[in-house]
């Protein structure tokens, strides 16, 4: 594999991998980090990518690297939530909700069981589809329902009552 | 449609929002979606931090790859992980992996037909499984019993560490560090050694040594002599490509339907030998390098292929 062809399989896919990275760790600097070392070990395997396995290659490869790391001390979700096109979405009171509501969901996704955590934010925020985040993560689909399932029920419980 | 199934496709997205607000007048589903709406409202627009941007990740990685670019030997050799970090730190890693692998001990994995998958199992070995195959170990013990249970097809570069067992039902292969390909199908294993030395175990005990470049094949049971083998025709299902010399059609037509995920349907099948070659890339050319030859004619039918 040549450069521009490794160049465009880092373009697909270094957002979803670090993206992955950032939901199993909670730092954002160590899952950047760990984000190139993922590309620079893909790069020096590039003879032996088959680009129909290259999505499932780059996933494991992050998680192998993911458990050789110490789990960061700063682990803090920091997500934020785009404004709304909406005339409300300037006013300061509306602005403070917006950023509670962020630091509670922040929160709750903390909490979440990390398998959980994965699944669902790769649902939601990587627009996955089910067949998908199964396929990226080596297990079955009913496996993915099983730990939407349960994110969904964590954050129904912790969340929906508290706004 | 039940409740669970209903909120599921709402969450993936599969569901119209016209459905939705349909729903949410039925009394069974308003307080569930009421709930969910917060849910889905909000993670709608979530979005995680960075501190660069791909261009400049992409930059940093460049620079890295020219600073590497000291010619490597062409082999990877593996660094234990106790050579780079003090013994305490060390430890502690070999707790927080142990951790991991209590939480996750049984793993399988399984491939569709027509698609072929990479996986790392843990500390550095690597398989890829041909379609149609499913690999199943326990990582709990890991360290000192590297054991895999195999169905199908898998190539496995293995790292250097305690024997690692590939489990068939037909017999088994034991190995140090090494890669080799393993081939089961119903009663048929074979294994081709491309590095080191492999040991073969029949389930009635019998036991042969592979060396480099060479393979053996066990039928009911029996085991062959081992044979020298083209390396450039070996395995090389990792590359989509398919060579026989005087393989029974009848197993050359079973990967012909795993790759394609295809049903190949006939009266007759002749269990003459073929010679040849296949690849899983063009459909019209693997038809016509398989059953013209064999004096078949083919006809594609949806996704069945009848042969006469």
């Amino acid at each position: 594999m040549d450069k521009e062809s490794f160049k465009s399989i880092f373009d697909q896919y270094y957002e979803v991998i670090r993206n992955f990275l950032y939901y199993k760790l909670g730092d954002i600097d160590q899952a950047e980090d760990i984000t190139q070392e993922v590309f620079i070990k893909a790069w020096n395997k590039r003879d032996e990518i088959v680009i129909s396995t290259v999505k499932s290659l780059l996933y494991t490869i992050a998680s192998n690297l993911a458990i050789n790391h110490f789990q960061s001390a700063k682990k803090k979700y920091e997500f934020k939530l785009e404004n709304e096109e909406r005339p409300t979405s300037e006013t300061p009171e509306y602005q403070m909700e917006q950023q509670e509501f962020a630091i509670k969901l922040n929160d709750v996704l903390d909490q979440l069981p990390e398998n959980q955590r994965i699944v669902f934010l790769m649902s939601r925020i990587d627009d996955l589809t089910y067949p998908q985040i199964a396929e990226r993560l080596g297990i079955g689909v009913k496996a993915v329902e099983k730990r939407m399932h349960g994110a969904l029920k964590f954050l129904r419980e912790h969340i929906t009552q508290k706004i | 449609m039940n409740k669970e199934k209903f909120i599921q496709e709402w969450i993936e997205g599969t569901i119209s929002q016209e459905r939705v607000n349909e729903l949410k007048k039925d009394p069974e589903y308003s307080e569930t979606i009421a709930e969910l709406e917060t849910i889905v409202a909000a993670t709608n627009r979530i979005v995680p931090p960075h501190t660069k941007s791909k261009s400049q990740a992409w930059d940093e990685i460049v620079d890295k790859l020219e600073e590497d670019e000291v010619p490597a030997p062409k082999k990877g050799k593996l660094i234990k992980l106790s050579s780079l970090v003090p013994i305490g730190i060390a430890a502690a890693v070999t707790l927080i992996l142990a951790a991991y692998f209590l939480l996750s001990s049984e793993t399988s994995f399984k491939t569709p037909s027509g698609k072929q998958m990479a996986y790392s199992l843990p500390h550095g070995t690597e398989v890829l499984l041909n379609a149609e195959t499913s690999l199943s170990f326990d990582t709990s013990n890991w360290e000192t019993n590297r054991v895999v249970k195999l169905e199908g097809e898998a190539y496995f570069k293995v790292a250097e560490g305690v024997p690692f067992i590939v489990k068939t039902k037909v017999g088994s292969v034991e190995v140090l560090g090494t890669s080799f390909n393993v081939f089961n199908r119903s009663d048929m294993l074979v294994v081709s050694c491309f590095e080191g030395k492999v040991k073969l175990i029949t389930s009635r005990a019998k036991e042969i040594i592979l060396n480099a470049n060479q393979a053996s094949t066990i039928i009911e049971g029996e085991i062959d002599e081992p044979k020298e083998f083209d390396i450039e025709k070996t395995a090389t299902w990792r590359e989509g490509e398919f060579y026989y010399e005087d393989v029974p059609f009848p197993l050359v037509v079973e990967e012909f339907e795993r790759q394609y995920d295809l049903k190949v349907v006939y009266d007759t099948m002749t269990s003459r030998p073929y010679t040849g070659y296949f690849n899983n890339k063009n459909l019209q050319e693997a038809l016509k390098l398989l059953f013209p030859p064999m004096s078949y004619q083919y006809e594609k039918k949806g996704s069945t292929i009848v042969i006469k």
